[in-house]
């Protein structure tokens, strides 16, 4: 591994208080500078031979990059952890049996798609209510369910039109975006999409939606399965590079820190784009009526500290609502962390209780966010929390916002 | 050292065996705290929640006759901390505010409690615990109390020890004690104040009642750019003999703006030989009266540029430049020794001038920032740890500077401590007669040397030596 850039730790601690799971457990190997320590001690061999102590330190890493935030000589902490984790992932320990086979599921269309319909048929027979209610499930399990969204039948892109026009108020055309689909926001997540191409079109861009896109490996990349990412990342390029587009407008903040991070690009050379940061510079038509309702906004750790996204989404936040609460530790991870939320379930749980405590300390009616993972997982807290907050990301609430407009409604035929 | 059989599995008993560390990944992230030079690797570290739970586990480390050593966020840079063998009692999870009386200005908090996040609590009710070390955002009131740290803002509000009203303690033989109180006016000598500084040497805090003060209705802060390093130091007493006494007064030489514009991007200007940050805080027109002064002293001083941040968001870039300076520095150099010398205010110009001289002597490039209006130096040594003697070059140099210190009149530490790192020292700023008063002190309270053993004192009352010789010092606050 690299060397160099452990060297650049010069182990001030000052990262200490923004981990999560050292705030939670309070131990210096569970803390940012205790798990550069111990990869340290893994790459000096320090430990003879046996590595299985530091490997579970690392494992419950959420990987959430909130120490790259704090730290004051810009360690490359994701680097790094994604670098020891993939020779983990080469040395064949799986950190938990579940991890792989998961992986396996969301790399391909067809096991997401299966595990998709699974999904819809619990919540169509309403027997997800019920497990959620069942106390001797484990809470994680519990969690997983209560989170979900209401799976639609198909994907959005199998649904929508693969090429809109703009539809802005003044009729006037401003550009060309795509959208990057995905896999988990495709399946999962397809209201988002919708609001995501709703907005665009109104404020006066065409949106393209590409044939056949799928995971971008953000998942494969934290767990240290690079190979895999490598694949889905060259995956991803060639389905974009025959479209002609301004800028790929991306909507999940942990694809966006991905591609980001990969230096990903297609042959068109068009930039990836996070739809807050899109929708910030390119808000021609804001909304006329703000929402009312009590807000606040989770910063998802990817866009926050990972992509460096701080403002944007709450400018539109404050374009779109009345009464934006902020919340304490906002930017502190919800303990989603893609998989994590399942392989680490235990520890996801105690750091989403702090969480909901946190979030219900400022009692909002709507939470927004802007990334699947804390979506779902946000969700889950609150109605295992039995707090009625409705969870949306941070372009949904715009949408709603501009839904409160007749002629908005029309144009896209909402009832 | 090898723990005495049965004391770890009696400490898993008292706390549930997942709050007792003794596998070596669990220890080996404890070997150092901020200052990498020395470590030392304990036996176990337990983790306690309550005041009674520390006092139990005291009492079962003295039945086995195991050293002992409180331990907060680990961002000390003296070495006050670690522990070779023996049992690191680890106070993060103690991190709760049990009060918050804002009416009578006092919260009673856990040691584990982060200053920054006190901070973050009392604010809603317009208060601050003022001590405000760079390593605010990470070290606890626990260690503050421990270290009487200070900060940029000492000049005006005074460091730890003003503004501690009381603590509960363990004293070494497991019995608690509440010293002080919630209000300062109690009769009889200010025990809890005697303990502020002594390093975790004596007792082992597990709750402190702290004195908030009002945050100042208005601040404005100021940055004075100068092309001497003389200039900057001058304008110091300049500043103060005018009768203006700032929040605080920061210098910062060119190599330390070097970093920081690498990096963090604060907005100093690069071509400084040094800057002064100055904060002036309270009732508006109280400022306004001050401004002037502040400016006429540095435009006399020979002061090319001086700028009021506008705004509070140019203010925090400001102070975020200067409280991670120190932390930057890893931008310029693989490794630095952090230093910590205090000199009488008038002797800034003298020391920080034979400072770069000692540095060019060994070849060595030496950073400053200087709490500047209390005299406070924080000289930091960039070497190469990759050469077999960069490390030991550094420590010559750096002691060559203390000793520098303590000749005009200095002393070898203002806030950082003595731990281990200056043991060796101690007995060039004391006489052996101080020395002995101190050593009898503390055997009063401490008489197995159980608690904190090898630390602060020089010589004797030791366990075992720490080693030296890893490569990468640091630190980062100051």
């Amino acid at each position: 591994m690299e060397q160099n850039l452990l060297q650049e730790c010069i182990h001030c601690g000052l990262c200490l208080s923004s981990c999560p799971t050292y705030l939670v457990l309070g131990k210096e190997a569970d803390s940012p500078r205790g798990r550069l320590a111990l990869m340290k001690a893994i790459e000096d061999d320090q430990l003879q031979g046996d590595n299985t102590g530091a490997f579970a330190h690392l494992d419950i890493c959420l990987g959430c990059l909130a120490c790259q935030t704090s730290c004051p000589s810009g360690v490359q902490y994701g680097h790094l952890l994604e670098a020891t984790r993939g020779y983990q992932y080469v040395n064949d320990r799986q950190l938990f049996g579940l991890q792989k086979p998961l992986l396996k599921i969301i790399a391909s269309p067809t096991y997401l798609r299966w595990l998709s319909r699974l999904a819809r048929a619990l919540q169509l027979i309403r027997l997800d209510r019920l497990l959620i209610r069942l106390p001797i499930l484990p809470r994680p399990v519990r969690s997983q369910l209560a989170g979900l969204p209401k799976i639609p039948p198909q994907p959005f892109t199998r649904t929508a039109p693969s090429d809109f026009p703009s539809a802005a108020p003044d009729g006037q055309r401003r550009g060309r975006v795509a959208l990057f689909t995905g896999c988990v926001m495709d399946h999962w997540y397809g209201t988002v999409h919708a609001a995501t191409v709703r907005v665009l079109r109104w404020n006066g861009y065409d949106v393209v939606l590409p044939v056949d896109n799928h995971c971008c490996g953000a998942l494969h990349s934290h767990a240290g399965d690079h190979d895999t990412a490598d694949v889905l990342l060259k995956n991803s390029a060639k389905v974009f590079d025959q479209i002609e587009a301004d800028a790929i407008i991306i909507n999940s903040a942990g694809c966006g820190y991905q591609l980001a991070e990969k230096q990903w690009h297609c042959a068109t050379g068009a930039p990836v784009i996070d739809i807050c940061v899109w929708m910030a510079a390119n808000l021609h038509h804001p909304p006329q009526t703000r929402l009312g309702q009590r807000i606040t906004y989770d910063a998802p750790c990817h866009l926050f500290h990972g992509q460096g996204i701080t403002r944007e989404p709450l400018q539109l936040l404050d374009a779109a609502c009345q009464n934006m609460l902020p919340a304490p530790e906002a930017e502190v991870c919800c303990g989603s962390a893609g998989i994590y939320s399942i392989t680490q379930g235990h520890m996801s749980q105690q750091i989403l209780d702090r969480k909901i405590d946190n979030i219900m300390s400022v009692e909002p009616r709507m939470l927004a966010t802007a990334n699947p993972g804390c979506h779902l997982q946000l969700q889950a807290g609150l109605r295992l929390r039995g707090a009625n907050v409705d969870v949306r990301h941070v372009v949904e609430v715009l949408d709603l916002a501009y839904q409160q407009d007749d002629s908005y409604r029309r144009t896209f035929g909402i009832v | 050292m090898a723990l005495p059989a049965g004391l770890s599995r009696k400490l898993g008993k008292l706390l549930g065996p997942q709050w007792v560390d003794k596998d070596p990944a669990d220890l080996l992230v404890y070997q150092s705290d901020g200052l990498t030079l020395h470590a030392a690797t304990p036996d176990v570290v337990v983790y306690p929640e309550t005041t009674e739970q520390c006092a139990r586990i005291i009492k079962t480390c003295a039945s086995y006759g195991a050293p002992f050593v409180a331990r907060g966020a680990g961002t000390g840079l003296s070495g006050g901390a670690i522990s070779d063998g023996g049992v690191i009692i680890q106070l993060s999870r103690m991190n709760r505010v049990l009060q918050i009386d804002h009416r009578n200005r006092f919260a009673i908090v856990q040691p584990g409690v982060v200053n920054n996040y006190l901070n973050l609590q009392v604010r809603p009710f317009g208060l601050e615990f003022a001590p405000d070390p760079s390593s605010q955002a990470a070290c606890t009131i626990g260690g503050n109390v421990a270290e009487n740290a200070g900060g940029p803002h000492t000049l005006k509000y005074g460091v730890t020890s003003n503004h501690i009203l009381g603590q509960t303690v363990v004293f070494p033989d497991g019995s608690i004690e509440q010293l002080g109180g919630t209000f300062p006016l109690a009769a009889g000598p200010d025990f809890s104040a005697f303990l502020v500084g002594t390093e975790g040497t004596i007792a082992i805090t597990t709750e402190v009642i702290v004195r908030l003060t009002p945050l100042a209705p208005s601040v404005k802060t100021m940055l004075a750019t100068f092309p001497t390093v003389a200039g900057a130091t001058e304008s110091v007493s300049a500043i103060l003999s005018a009768g203006v006494l700032p929040a605080a007064l920061e210098l910062i030489d060119n190599l330390c703006i070097q970093a920081v514009e690498a990096h963090l991007k604060a907005g100093f200007p690069t071509e400084a030989a040094a800057i002064l940050l100055i904060e002036l805080d309270g009732e508006e027109s109280e400022i306004a009266n001050e401004s002037a002064p502040v400016e006429k002293a540095c435009r006399q001083n020979g002061a090319t540029d001086f700028r009021v941040a506008q705004g509070e968001d140019e203010r925090q870039q400001l102070w975020r430049g200067r409280k991670h300076a120190v932390g930057s520095l890893g931008k310029l150099s693989p490794a630095f020794y952090t230093n910590d010398g205090v000199v009488p205010r008038s002797k800034l110009t003298t020391i920080l001038s034979e400072i770069y001289r000692i540095g060019s002597k060994h070849s060595l490039r030496v950073a400053n920032v200087c709490h500047a209006g209390d005299g406070s130096m924080h000289p930091l040594v960039l070497f190469d740890p990759t050469t077999a003697d960069g490390a030991a070059r550094a420590m010559e140099c750096s002691e060559e500077i203390l000793l520098a210190c303590l000749e005009i009149g200095g002393s070898i530490t203002g806030e950082h401590g003595v731990g281990v790192e200056k043991r060796h020292m101690m007995n060039r700023m004391f006489s052996a007669r101080d020395l002995e008063h101190m050593a009898r002190l503390r055997t009063a309270f401490n008489p197995h040397d159980l608690l904190n053993p090898g630390k602060v004192l020089p010589g004797g009352a030791t366990r075992g030596e720490v080693k030296a010789g890893v490569s990468i010092p640091g630190g980062s606050w100051i």
